[in-house]
């Protein structure tokens, strides 16, 4: 049996405590990604590198990465607060920069796309996006958990690609590509766009039932794969069975209730406590 | 300990108002007040009882006006950068509160570490966390 987690601070313990479990609630909504068929997510990727490199070709360069004009913008920033005579001296600077090619190299383009979580975030919000494709090697997974609410509520399909931002990453020439989105309106990239969309999976969540989904699926008694968890079942009746839902969107069915799921833990024994207090007890 | 856990009741009328919580705001995004009401009502009973709730449970609610968060809807979330670490920035829309996760790659809740399962009772002497624990 593992020591005791309390009193660690009292002196030898006579005898082993019983482990006391401590119960918690846990979600009863799971949000998880739809698994992607392997060929699917190739076929997914060649195409999004290929249109990168044959669009980054037809402009001037290649693109390159925004961290060489730092500096250089930074001191574009504080134009407004420096004397004029500085200000001349800068847009020398300027056009040096635009000859080395830093930057996107073309605007129009870079403006179709939303790079990056946060810009991918504020254009769903915004509803202005076609598609989510989004990385699926994210440490910690809560950088982009928030996507899958967010796109389901917007119905957009999306998608995780696994290695998206070890392939994309270094032909765009950026470090990190967590989230890609296509804006509204794409030009250049709209036969991609209609091409990985059919083969997007859709995203199930539970209380917001997905347009996209068919009427087959069931919402009720969604058991936990892990094998470590325990899960109490309820007895609880239904409330209803999960309808076909209308495409104007009316939700006029119940949706099923969940099954209880409790967690159980075992405290962790090497949590940090501050030492207890005490007139009997002796302070460290 | 298996079976029957001590206040199974209180654990089903919280479940319950969570799961009605997110059917009231996949029903009617505008009504927020109800959603509030019943993560209000939530936490009350969680309060009085010491009952713990996942911290998956727990993020999703906000500790201000303990209104049910749905981003994108009632909240925004954003990546930010900090003193050098990264952060995830979830903020409430209704009292304008901020919560901050610190994005480790190496950080794992104790919630979600094997050794801390009912199944495994073996516990490895691993580091503990100052996270393992939030305050309710």
């Amino acid at each position: 049996m593992a020591a005791a987690p309390q009193a660690p601070g009292r002196g030898s313990v006579r005898k082993t405590r019983p482990l006391t479990v401590k119960t918690s609630l846990n979600n009863p909504f799971v949000l998880c990604w739809s698994t992607l068929e392997r060929e699917d997510m190739m076929f997914i990727l060649q195409t999004l590198e290929d249109r990168f490199r044959s669009v980054g070709l037809q402009k001037i360069e290649d693109k390159k990465k925004r961290k060489k004009p730092l500096l250089i913008k930074e001191q574009g920033r504080e134009k407004c607060g420096l004397d004029i005579g500085l200000i001349e001296d800068l847009k020398e600077e300027k056009p040096d920069a635009d000859q080395q090619a830093s930057g996107w190299t073309s605007v129009h383009v870079r403006k179709q796309l939303a790079l990056g979580v946060n810009e991918v975030t504020r254009a769903l919000e915004r509803s202005e996006l076609l598609l989510v494709l989004v990385c699926k090697s994210v440490k910690p997974a809560i950088i982009t958990s928030h996507l899958i609410q967010l796109s389901v509520s917007r119905s957009v399909p999306a998608c995780q690609v696994p290695r998206l931002s070890e392939r994309i990453a270094p032909v765009i020439g950026l470090k990190c590509v967590l989230a890609l989105g296509f804006r509204k309106g794409t030009s250049d990239f709209a036969d991609e766009v209609r091409a990985i969309i059919p083969r997007v999976p859709s995203l199930n969540v539970p209380w917001l039932q997905d347009r996209i989904e068919d009427s087959g699926e069931s919402i009720e008694m969604e058991l936990l794969e892990d094998q470590d968890k325990e899960i109490l079942d309820t007895s609880f009746e239904d409330l209803s069975k999960h309808k076909r839902k209308f495409a104007e969107g009316k939700l006029g069915s119940a949706i099923a209730l969940q099954p209880l799921k409790i967690k159980k833990l075992i405290p962790n024994p090497n949590k940090i406590r501050k030492p207890p207090k005490s007139k009997k007890t002796i302070l460290k | 300990m298996a079976g029957p856990v001590k206040d199974r009741e209180a654990f089903q009328r919280l479940s319950f108002l969570y799961q009605a919580a997110h059917c009231v705001l996949a029903q009617d995004p505008e009504n927020q007040a109800l959603a509030r009401f019943y993560c209000h009502t939530e936490r009350t009973i969680a309060k009085r009882l010491v009952l713990r709730q996942d911290p998956s449970v727990k993020r999703t609610l906000c500790r201000g006006c303990s209104s049910l968060l749905i981003p994108g809807l009632t909240c925004t979330q954003r990546q930010r950068r900090r003193r050098g670490q990264r952060w995830t920035v979830q903020t409430c829309l209704t009292c304008q509160r901020s919560q901050r996760f610190l994005n480790d790659p190496k950080h794992l809740l104790w919630g979600d570490r094997p050794e801390a399962q009912l199944g495994n009772q073996a516990a490895s002497a691993k580091h503990s966390s100052p996270h393992s624990h939030p305050p309710s």
